[in-house]
């Protein structure tokens, strides 16, 4: 089981329990998901020569993320949307 | 330095702009055990572009109502009187600094975008970990840099060589002001806040958003200004001058009590206000 973001959820994932509200921040826990897995998807929709140029941005200005699963996760969320930024533009 | 003589440097300094007179109604009036809406919507309504902007504010999709609010008096209700002095303070404050020179490297557009990314990411993280004023938070994060600028204001060419160094060596700027001034913008932004006669949360924000590595947060709005900062720069909403990222205190994301898995969500929302809200927040 994890903990997904709502707008990871997918067609056929089971939910474990109740989708929780907090100020219109949800969270679902989802039988078998796996956070890494659905990271490692989103890379597969741009060029590497793209993910390339966002994570030298990033780690111009981001410390060493590695052991620090909050700061690991803010430098995923970030890269996260600068993909969805350049798939949108 | 301690706190007093940073004091005496702040009340030394020539350039402060004595704050509006509508405010300084406000605080008066609301220091009063008589005040009421409609007297407080009197003295909002001298200042007809004050008006427009609480207006505006209380519009925007930090509410979200489904109708629009069209009359002070509402507005007045709905914000409470506290968050309607911390706006008409906030709307006017950056005017005020606004003709003034900051020396060259000091980037006052990308320094305002940086205040409100910050004031709107502290905000969703004081909602989302339930504190009970999000609206001080969003004034705290407005202005928790506000030392930088009176700073840069009094002393642009030394506060210019403060931004090159960080620049160009990623130093963080409380480091290199304090080696360059002796004391740091969020010393001189606590004790500014002081004269000012701000709230005392208000001013601790403003003091204690820089969390170092070990220091434990007194309270969670000062604990989710620190990570509504952080979190700003981390989303390219402006830029405080900073090269690097600072690390996000253990104990303040702990104290917030929210869940990694949240945080999406919550960075998502930020994004999104930031957006929706920028004209209405280049006050």
């Amino acid at each position: 089981m994890g903990i997904l973001n709502i707008n990871d959820l997918k067609e056929g994932m089971t939910l474990a329990a109740d989708v929780k509200n907090k100020h219109g921040i949800p969270d679902a826990d989802v039988e078998g998901a796996d956070r890494d897995q659905l990271h490692q998807e989103e890379m597969k929709t741009v060029s590497p020569e793209v993910i390339a140029v966002i994570e030298k941005e990033l780690n111009e200005i981001f410390p060493p993320v590695d052991g620090n699963e909050l700061m690991s996760e803010i430098y995923r969320i970030v890269k996260k949307l600068k993909i969805r930024q350049v798939v949108e533009s | 330095m301690n706190a007093k003589e940073i004091e005496r440097i702040v009340s030394s300094l020539d350039k402060i702009p004595t704050l509006p007179a509508i405010y300084s109604k406000l605080g008066k009036l609301l220091q009063s055990p008589d005040a009421t809406i409609a007297a407080v919507s009197n003295i909002i309504s001298e200042d007809q572009v004050i008006a427009a902007k609480v207006l505006k504010f209380v519009n925007s999709a930090f509410y979200g109502f489904p109708q629009r609010v069209g009359s002070l008096q509402r507005a007045i209700v709905i914000l409470g009187f506290n968050t309607i002095k911390n706006l008409v303070f906030a709307t006017s404050v950056f005017d005020m600094f606004r003709g003034m020179d900051t020396g060259g490297a000091f980037d006052k557009k990308n320094f305002w975008k940086h205040c409100i990314g910050s004031a709107v990411a502290s905000r969703v993280l004081a909602e989302a970990a339930d504190l009970r004023n999000p609206d001080e938070v969003f004034t705290g994060g407005l202005l928790h840099d506000i030392g930088k600028l009176v700073v840069a204001v009094h002393y642009p060419d030394k506060y210019s060589a403060v931004v090159n160094e960080v620049q160009h060596t990623g130093t963080p700027m409380v480091e290199s002001e304090r080696k360059i001034f002796g004391y740091d913008h969020c010393q001189v932004g606590s004790a500014l806040a002081a004269q000012w006669r701000f709230p005392a949360d208000t001013a601790q924000m403003i003091g204690a958003h820089h969390l170092a590595d070990g220091a434990v947060p007194a309270r969670k709005d000062i604990a989710a200004v620190h990570m509504g900062n952080i979190l700003s720069m981390a989303l390219g909403l402006g830029s405080g001058g900073e090269k690097k990222l600072a690390t996000v205190n253990a104990k303040a994301w702990e104290l917030l009590g929210l869940s990694l898995s949240s945080l999406e969500l919550v960075m998502d929302k930020i994004v999104k206000l930031y957006g929706e809200n920028t004209e209405i927040l280049e006050m």
